[in-house]
């Protein structure tokens, strides 16, 4: 009775709206509040839009078209795909225990089954159900429902399961039977050609297929052509049009909804050092797709980080990189609307991570250490990194070889893979040179890319340089001579490894040395350090002693000719400056009571850019 | 081998190897067949053991192994030379083979080469162990700065057994004790250094044995009470992030000390019932549960309800209801179904509840079930330009309340020095936030030295700036109401919404936040956070998508109206709840486990029954009668035979050990026992032991019990295979 009471005198006083409106919805009927539902999804209320969809489920749990819109919403807004799939084949057994197995002979039960066979192949197709999905178009296609979208379905099911072939056939026959059904086929026409090397076509077919999408206006989607044909230009190294597509892209409405276009854009910055660029298409993108309250952008946060560790790994901030892939690895992925497979995906990963505990070995041997216990700390954190590194890299040249055809993924700026082509000789150069070779060799016999050439020639002569005798004099000519072969910006990530290895080759000290270190350093102040070599300057006014830590710290003294760079310490109000100079002009300088107290700082500011703030997330 | 205690040692030993494989596998898939491991590392042990048995010397067995390894090294470089064809991709496939066969290889190798050290020197035992822990711990928890709490691992398993992470990491930890006392055990008491003096071979008695366990499980009881007494009031109280989730008045919910014990175990999932684009703290959600706003001394703590009508301070179970606050503007409802995971005293919602609602909670998985409705603030940053701070409705101990301003003077000079070049009070609130952010360090052990009168939070503003959100508001609150600011520190959850999903927010122990909130005119309290830029201690641990995306599965209304057996030849749903292990079979499963236990046990005591030679047969049914004879308190005295012992022991002047003469035949003449005088033997000695027990003096339920108790104990099992007879 007190419950009672409480109860009345609670629904008294509370908002009279809000009880108007659950009272209101009490007394409607599953198809008005379904009707309610589409209102409330017109004007973008999508919370409100499902909690209404829900209560007419709740009032009539055996209406079909309710199941269809939860399905949908799953599908569309949210990325649930189990959720998906489970009111999809909810709705198909409802359709079955009510009018019976197909075929249908009236128009709105052929609806209704042709809107479940759609929304199951595509929910299948989600979860790497391509068997199921491919089953539930071919049934599309069997019963004659009208669907322009089915052949392209269809092929793309195929190309997913590599029946690259099969799938060209099937989008060639079907537009030879229905040319006006190019809109939907051209798109993933123009990626099986690509595919299958047929270059010029696929530009020919995806220019085709961008016009078409702007000419259905609010209703077409020309960002996802328009980034396929980004990947064809990316392939035949023609980056400005590459770049330009993926740009035109990201700035559509469409082109937010998907990571792919600005991940794009970010590696080929990345390829040219332009970092914060990268990072600048990244944020954008972040920023874009924050207009879906509903989801959470797991499906691509794994990428994001991928790639972000690798601006950071680049920069010299190995901490951040590897926090990043710590992370990245652990999240989950899903792949069925790209072609990147959870392999391609892996692989990457994996060869990023062995990456940057290597580079974080070589930021250790530049710390100075205060204390004993400090540096033994270090020297077991230098044997875990190395075996981890090893370890990782390994995984990746395994998947590359067993999982991914033969490393499949050599062909450079292959579509669906993530590895980062110049500074892939890392993972490469773990197999054996002979292995190395003749599989390059095969590619090269295949791959009628002049630029993709160098790349191939490239990993060889990192392989050699880096083996204990360096690969002689020959090597050092072929390196030089890919130096001078590679194009000045867009190839100048590769460029500067071939510099790298080069570097590794010659004496420390001599006037090559001087050159070339000073050379990498103009180019990328972080690359030097990356490596684990030095970095010569000129010193003024340093003591014996603190000389000792400035070596130390990632330096080579030489005073014997003038450098560009230059340290010198000097003493104000009892404390230590160390500054560093680039052609006598002040560029970075460190304050503190001792030389020990701030070298490790004063290394950092010299050769890493921090572009994450470090801070609580 | 010899005895069943080597087979156990055995068999335990390829347990742990396999173990240790599977887990590493888990953990960073190896990638080659991990049965083929599985069968390397059991040959790798028995070669191992072989291997231990001959005269070989250690440096011998590890260039043996050395070789092995460069051999191979030579054979895949010999075998690259070869003229293979390019085209079928030749120097990959061998390239694949060989990376598999030194996996193998090493496999092999370390399980040999750790088998030849562990049968061959005791201490192996000890180093082995150790290097197992040490290399577990560091692959597990490094990267998580060694807090086992927040492994995916433990909440992943905690969540499956619907369990708190504590809980889960004690019955961890209580299995991993039962495995190395057992391994220390049957290690210590072998016969398996061959070719040494006696004396390193290690032969407890059952006395010893029974000491040791009791003192291992003594020692383990006493750490386990300790850890649990210990973190047992957090967990009930969740105190995370130094947020308990107190409701009594005149005291404090918050804790100063430390922050620590924030897990990413999930705590409640929050459903949103409607779109909340209008959130002026987007992309972070705050849902209130208390409220501190009275000083007491120098201390914030709750106070009366009626200074903070907003706060609910309700329990989850309970109904709540107040009256819309209509002098608030930029308000609008939103409904909000909260899904409890773990314990909670206090139903928490965003800012301000109207009802709570208990909801019909059919799922074992949740503790409370509640329907908040809420006024949520709706109104942009612009429109708090130009209001004035505080109530003009208030009345005057309303107003002293919230502006009550801390004994410290301090804190009040502070605030004007920050705020001195600033004219209104939102840009000098601004103003101490920004301050705050960038000078404060995040860290969750502060390591304040501070006494109970002492004030918590000077140490930190006025000291070296380190501490967590409970200083953070406080130190917000102290210097708002030394500007006049009407203030008070909030207590609850914050989370980010960008890691929800279709309006699901899985809140998680780490999310357990204090905060600073403000009054403002027409908005009512308005939230006033920081978060430092720089960060001391922090492991961050994302949302995890896959559970929050299996909750939401759960929580749909379609959970229950749609058949259950939609899964049915679909992959794609076939896998759900594959583990879910709801809390009440975790008892089953520990029973199970008894039974389990007591059936090995059974066999074990009475493994003379097994098809074994005679002569075992009778030294495994003699050293059972002893054990037997140890739970009626007879034992052997020190220095006496096991002649002595047997005329000792006589019963209505028989022996009850006839076998010890056969015994002594067998071991120093050429006697042969054949089966049928064994059986015999056998048999009048299980008559006349049960007469012999029959007569004790003691009362028949005490030797019943003690027959029980007999069987029940683990150790006499391995007592019985173990001793040496």
């Amino acid at each position: 009775m007190l419950r009672f009471i409480l109860v009345i005198y609670a629904l008294t006083i509370i908002n009279a709206n809000f009880l108007l409106a659950q009272n209101a919805d009490t007394n409607k009927s599953a198809m008005e509040l379904l009707y309610e539902a589409y209102d409330l999804q017109a004007s973008g209320r999508l919370i409100d839009y499902r909690t209404k969809l829900q209560q007419a489920l709740k009032k009539d749990p055996k209406e079909i078209r309710v199941h269809m819109s939860l399905a949908d919403y799953y599908l569309r807004h949210v990325g649930h795909f189990r959720l998906a799939l489970k009111y999809t084949k909810a709705a198909e057994r409802i359709l079955y225990e009510e009018y019976g197995p197909p075929p249908y002979y009236y128009r709105y039960t052929q609806a209704l089954h042709s809107d479940t066979l759609s929304l199951l192949s595509q929910s299948r197709l989600n979860l790497d159900d391509y068997k199921g999905a491919l089953k539930a178009v071919r049934e599309f296609k069997k019963l004659g429902y009208p669907g322009d979208w089915v052949t392209s379905s269809e092929a793309w099911i195929l190309l997913k399961i590599n029946r690259v072939e099969e799938a060209i056939n099937i989008i060639e026959a079907d537009l030879k039977k229905n040319p006006d059904n190019f809109g939907n086929n051209s798109n993933v026409l123009g990626i099986l050609y690509s595919m299958v090397g047929k270059r010029k076509e696929s530009i020919e077919v995806l220019n085709r297929s961008i016009n078409h999408e702007f000419s259905r206006g609010i209703t077409g989607n020309p960002a996802t052509p328009l980034n396929n044909i980004g990947e064809v230009y990316k392939e035949i190294f023609i980056e400005d049009k590459s770049e330009e597509s993926f740009l035109r892209a990201t700035k559509l409405p469409d082109g937010c909804e998907h990571v792919l276009p600005s991940l794009n854009m970010a590696l080929i910055r990345i390829s040219q050092l332009r970092f914060l660029e990268a990072e600048q298409s990244l944020i954008n993108f972040e920023a874009c797709f924050a207009q879906y309250p509903l989801r959470n952008g797991e499906e691509h946060k794994a990428l994001l980080q991928l790639v972000r560790a690798r601006i950071a790994l680049h920069n010299g901030d190995a901490d951040y990189a590897l926090k990043e892939l710590q992370i990245a690895s652990s999240r989950q992925q899903w792949f069925g609307k790209i072609g990147t497979t959870v392999n391609d995906f892996r692989a990457a990963t994996y060869s990023t991570f062995g990456r940057a505990l290597k580079i974080k070995n070589n930021h250790l041997k530049f710390k100075i250490h205060n204390s004993v216990a400090e540096f033994l700390k270090t020297q077991l954190e230098i044997i875990e990194n190395k075996f981890k590194s090893y370890w990782f890299n390994r995984r990746a040249r395994q998947i590359l070889s067993e999982d991914l055809n033969y490393f499949e993924d050599l062909y450079i700026r292959h579509t669906d893979s993530f590895l980062e082509y110049p500074t892939l000789a890392d993972t490469t150069s773990g197999f054996r040179a002979q292995t190395l070779r003749k599989r390059i060799l095969k590619e090269i016999a295949k791959d009628d890319r002049a630029p993709a050439r160098k790349f191939y020639e490239s990993y060889l002569a990192i392989q050699k340089a880096k083996s204990l005798f360096g690969g002689g004099a020959e090597n050092i000519k072929k390196l030089n001579e890919l130096i001078s072969s590679l194009r000045h910006k867009k190839d100048a990530l590769l460029k500067l490894e071939l510099m790298l290895a080069l570097l590794l080759n010659t004496k420390e000290g001599s006037n090559r040395y001087l050159e070339l270190s000073s050379k990498i350093y103009e180019e990328h102040k972080s690359a030097l350090y990356n490596a684990g070599l030095k970095l010569p300057v000129n010193t003024s006014n340093i003591t014996a002693r603190d000389l000792k830590f400035i070596k130390k710290a990632g330096f080579l003294i030489s005073n014997k000719s003038e450098l560009n760079y230059k340290i010198s310490v000097t003493t104000t109000k009892n404390k230590k400056v160390i500054n560093f100079y680039k052609n006598n002009r002040l560029l970075y300088l460190e304050k503190g009571a001792s030389i020990e107290e701030i070298i490790n700082d004063f290394r950092d500011k010299v050769f890493t850019k921090i572009i994450y703030k470090k801070g609580i997330n | 081998m010899s005895n069943i205690r080597e087979v156990l040692i055995f068999i335990l030993r390829v347990i742990i190897f396999l173990a240790l494989i599977k887990a590493i596998d888990s953990f960073e898939t190896i990638g080659t067949n991990i049965t083929l491991l599985f069968i390397t590392s059991i040959f790798g042990i028995w070669a191992g053991r072989k291997t231990s048995e001959t005269n070989y010397s250690i440096k011998k067995v590890l260039t043996l192994n050395f070789f092995l390894i460069i051999l191979t090294y030579i054979l895949f470089w010999a075998l690259n030379l070869l003229p293979l064809s390019v085209e079928s991709y030749s120097h990959l496939k061998l390239a694949i083979f060989e990376n598999h066969l030194t996996t193998i290889l090493a496999t092999f190798v370390i399980c040999q080469v750790s088998s030849f050290f562990y049968y061959k020197f005791a201490v192996t035992t000890y180093i082995e162990l150790l290097a197992g822990t040490i290399f577990f711990l560091n692959l597990l928890s490094a990267h998580r700065n060694y807090r086992f709490d927040l492994l995916n691992i433990v909440s992943e398993l905690a969540w499956k057994l619907g369990l708190e992470q504590l809980t889960t990491i004690i019955i961890i930890a209580a299995v991993f004790f039962l495995i190395v006392f057992f391994y220390l055990l049957l290690s210590s008491a072998t016969e398996r250094f061959k070719g040494k003096s006696d004396k390193t071979v290690s032969s407890f008695s059952p006395i010893q044995i029974s000491l040791s366990a009791i003192v291992l499980v003594g020692l383990y009881a006493l750490l386990i009470n300790n850890l649990y007494n210990y973190h047992y009031v957090e967990v009930l109280s969740k105190i995370r992030n130094g947020v308990n989730d107190e409701a009594k008045e005149g005291v404090s919910p918050l804790n100063f000390h430390s922050g620590l014990g924030g897990s990413s175990q999930a705590t409640a999932v929050v459903r949103l019932e409607g779109d909340y684009t209008t959130n002026p703290y987007t992309p972070l959600i705050y849902f209130r549960e208390t409220a501190v706003s009275k000083l007491a001394g120098k201390q914030l703590v709750i106070a009366n309800s009626r200074f903070n009508p907003d706060v609910n301070l309700t329990h989850p179970e309970s109904f709540f209801t107040q009256k819309q606050d209509f002098n608030l503007d930029f308000r609008e409802p939103l409904n909000q179904s909260i899904f409890i995971l773990t314990s909670h005293k206090i139903a928490f919602s965003v800012d301000y509840p109207i009802s709570i609602v208990k909801l019909k909670n059919d799922k074992t998985r949740f503790k409370s079930v509640y329907r908040a409705y809420s006024m949520v603030p709706a109104f942009s940053p612009s429109e708090m330009e130009n209001r004035e701070f505080g109530n003009p409705n208030w009345s005057l101990d309303l107003k002293e309340h919230f502006l009550a301003k801390h004994p410290d003077t301090r804190y009040e000079s502070l605030a004007k020095e920050l705020t001195k070049d600033y004219d209104t009070k939102l840009e000098k609130a601004r103003a101490i936030l920004e301050y705050l952010t960038n000078k404060s360090i995040y860290t969750l052990q502060p390591g304040h030295e501070s006494k109970i009168d002492d004030d918590p939070v000077a140490p930190y503003l006025f000291g070296d700036l380190r501490g967590y959100c409970v200083h953070f508001a406080h130190a917000i609150t102290y210097m708002f109401r030394g500007l006049g600011i009407p203030s008070r520190v909030a207590t609850g959850y914050m989370s980010d919404l960008s890691q929800s999903k279709d309006g699901h927010i899985l809140l998680r122990m780490n999310d357990r936040h204090a905060w600073a909130e403000a009054y403002i005119d027409k908005l009512g309290w308005i939230v006033f956070d920081i978060q430092p830029k720089q960060v001391e201690s922090h492991a961050e641990t994302p949302v995890d998508a896959e559970l929050l995306d299996e909750l939401i599965g759960m929580l749909d209304p379609g959970e229950e109206l749609l058949p259950q057996d939609l899964g049915r030849d679909e992959p794609g749903l076939s896998d759900e709840n594959e583990f879910n292990i709801k809390t009440a079979n975790l008892l089953k499963i520990i029973l199970w486990i008894i039974v389990l236990v007591l059936i090995l046990n059974f066999i074990l005591i009475n493994a003379y029954k097994l098809p074994l030679s005679a002569d075992k047969k009778l030294k495994l049914l003699y050293s059972k009668l002893l054990v037997k004879l140890q739970s009626f308190n007879i034992l052997r005295k020190e220095g006496e035979s096991f002649a002595n012992f047997k005329i000792r022991i006589k019963f209505n002047e028989k022996d009850i050990f006839k076998e010890i003469e056969i015994l002594d035949k067998l071991y120093y003449s050429n006697y042969q026992l054949s089966d049928k005088e064994s059986l015999g033997l056998l048999k009048d000695e299980k008559i006349e032991f049960k007469g012999f027990v029959s007569n004790l003096e003691e009362k028949k339920w005490l030797r019943v019990l003690k027959t029980i108790l007999f069987y029940l104990n683990p150790v006499n099992g391995i007592k019985v295979v173990g001793r040496k007879v």
